[in-house]
C-alpha cells in the first residue's frame, strides 16, 4: 500500500509538473508577443499618460526634424497619477488604421464572403494609447501585467471598424522576477526595459543600439524625464519576465520560466504623438 | 507466504516506478529542448531584427568581422571585436536578480548556447551579408543543435 502510495504521488507531482512547465512557457510566450506586435506597430514609445485624460498629455510641440524616430523631449509637470514611461510601465501610441467593418470578423456587421476594401490598411487619423503595467497578483509577491487601450477622440470614419477602449484587461500572471539587484525581498519586477539609438558623435558607438540607463526613466515627481538626447530616440523595447506556475517557489511541482525578448519600432518617421494621423496614400 | 507476496509487490511496484521516472526524465528532457529550440528562435529574430534596425550604413564597417554575441550575460567581459551589441541576447544575470534555478536552466548558462554574427561582402555591388548562427547542447542530440539565418542588406543612399 505504502509502495502504491508513493507510486501514486510520484505521478501526480510528475504530470502537474509537466502541466504547469507547458503552461507557463505556453503563456510566457503568448503574453510577451502580444506585447511584441503592439511595440512594432506603434509609432511612438510616450513617456508619459495622464489617466484622467483620454489624450496624452505628453504630445509633440513641433514635429521631428532628424530622421529616422526622434520623439522630441516633452515637458510634464504631471500629477500625482500620471503614468509614467519606466521598468513597469510601457506608455505606446498606436496608429489607427483603416479596416472595414465587413471585413473585420470582431464587428457586428462582418460579413464572411466579403472582398477585402481596397482602403484597409490605409493609416488614417486618430491613435490609440496602449498602456502595459505590471501591478500586484492576487497571489503573493506575484505580479500581473495589464492592458489598457485608450482610444484617441477623432470623428470615427463611416464603415470603418474601431477597436473599443479596454480598462485593465489582464494579459499574463504569476510574474515573480526579474528584480533590481540592489532592491530588497518583496521588490516589485522590473521588466522593462528601453532602448534608443545612441546619439553620440564618437563613431564607435553612434547608431548602436543601446538600453537606457535606469536614471533616463525613473519615476519622479515633478521633472521631465532626464537626458532628453537619449530618451528622445526611444526606439525599442526589451521584455524581461520571470513566470512562475504552483503555489509557492518551494513547491516540489513549481515551474519557474524565464524569459527574454525585444522589439524595436518599425514605422520609419512616424511622428511622435500627434493628434492628427499621417495619410500613406 | 506473506512474505512472498510483498517481495513480490515491491519488486512490482519498484518497476513501475523505475519506469514512471524514466518516462518523466524523458517528458522533461523533451519540453527542456522544445524551450531551448524556442529560446534559439527568439534570438534569432532578436539579432535579425538588431540587423535590419543597423542597416547598410553602419554594418558596412564590420565586412570581414566574425563576432561572437553575448548571450547570457554573467560576467563582464570585454571582447575589442563587439561593440556592435554588448548587451545579452538572453537573461541578463548581472543587473537583474533572477531565481536561483532561472540560471542553471538557462540558454547561455545550462545549455552553452552560443550566438556567432558574421558580416561579409554580399553577392551584389553595394550590399552585405549578415549571417547569424546559433548554436547550443542538446540532452537529446550527441552533436551540438545549431539554427542560422542569413540576410542581406543594400546599400539605398
Amino acid at each position: 500500500m505504502a509502495v502504491m502510495a508513493e507510486i501514486m504521488s510520484i505521478s501526480m507531482i510528475s504530470s502537474t509538473r509537466l502541466e504547469r512547465q507547458f503552461d507557463v512557457q505556453m503563456a510566457s510566450r503568448s503574453a510577451l508577443d502580444r506585447i511584441k506586435k503592439d511595440v512594432r506597430m506603434a509609432s511612438a514609445i510616450c513617456p508619459g499618460h495622464n489617466p484622467g485624460s483620454v489624450v496624452s498629455r505628453c504630445s509633440l510641440t513641433s514635429p521631428p526634424v532628424d530622421p529616422p524616430i526622434v520623439p522630441r523631449p516633452v515637458l510634464c509637470n504631471h500629477g500625482q497619477n500620471e503614468l509614467i514611461l519606466g521598468p513597469q510601465t510601457l506608455i505606446l501610441h498606436l496608429p489607427n488604421v483603416f479596416l472595414e467593418k465587413a471585413n473585420d470578423p470582431k464587428d457586428p456587421l462582418y460579413v464572411p464572403d466579403a472582398p477585402q476594401s481596397a482602403r484597409n490598411g490605409v493609416r488614417i487619423p486618430g491613435y490609440e494609447t496602449v498602456i502595459y503595467k505590471l501591478v500586484p497578483d492576487d497571489t503573493a509577491n506575484k505580479f500581473k501585467i495589464l492592458m489598457t487601450v485608450i482610444p484617441s477622440p477623432v470623428t470615427r470614419l463611416e464603415n470603418c471598424s474601431y477597436r473599443d477602449a479596454i480598462t485593465d484587461s489582464v494579459v499574463a500572471t504569476g510574474i515573480v522576477g526579474p528584480l533590481n539587484p540592489s532592491a530588497g525581498p518583496g521588490s516589485t519586477p522590473e521588466i522593462f526595459k528601453y532602448i534608443s539609438k545612441n546619439p553620440l558623435v564618437a563613431s564607435i558607438k553612434k547608431g548602436r543600439l543601446d538600453t537606457l540607463s535606469q536614471t533616463a526613466l525613473v519615476t519622479m515627481s515633478t521633472q521631465v524625464l532626464p537626458d532628453p538626447e537619449i530618451s528622445e530616440a526611444i526606439s525599442g523595447v526589451t521584455l524581461d519576465c520571470e513566470f512562475s506556475r504552483g503555489s509557492t517557489i518551494d513547491d516540489p511541482a513549481s515551474r519557474v520560466s524565464a524569459v527574454h525578448t525585444e522589439a524595436l519600432l518599425r514605422l520609419p518617421l512616424a511622428p511622435y504623438g500627434a493628434p492628427e494621423g499621417v495619410y500613406y496614400e | 507466504m506473506y512474505l512472498l507476496e510483498t517481495l513480490v509487490a515491491l519488486t512490482v511496484g519498484g518497476f513501475i516506478s523505475f519506469a514512471l521516472l524514466d518516462v518523466l526524465c524523458g517528458a522533461m528532457r523533451t519540453m527542456q529542448t522544445s524551450s531551448n529550440e524556442t529560446t534559439a528562435a527568439e534570438i534569432l529574430d532578436e539579432v535579425s531584427e538588431q540587423t535590419r534596425g543597423y542597416g547598410y550604413p553602419r554594418l558596412i564597417n564590420y565586412v570581414g568581422k566574425s563576432i561572437s554575441l553575448v548571450v547570457d550575460g554573467t560576467a563582464v567581459t570585454s571582447n575589442p571585436d563587439n561593440d556592435l551589441h554588448t548587451r545579452p541576447l538572453s537573461l541578463d544575470f548581472l543587473s537583474k536578480r533572477w531565481q536561483p534555478r532561472t540560471q542553471s536552466n538557462s540558454f547561455g548558462e545550462g545549455s552553452g548556447g552560443a550566438v556567432l554574427y558574421t558580416v561579409t561582402t554580399g553577392p551584389a555591388s553595394d550590399s552585405i551579408n549578415v549571417k547569424i548562427d546559433v548554436s547550443w547542447n542538446d540532452a537529446n542530440s550527441a552533436s551540438r543543435r545549431e539554427l542560422s539565418r542569413t540576410i542581406v542588406l543594400f546599400n539605398t543612399d
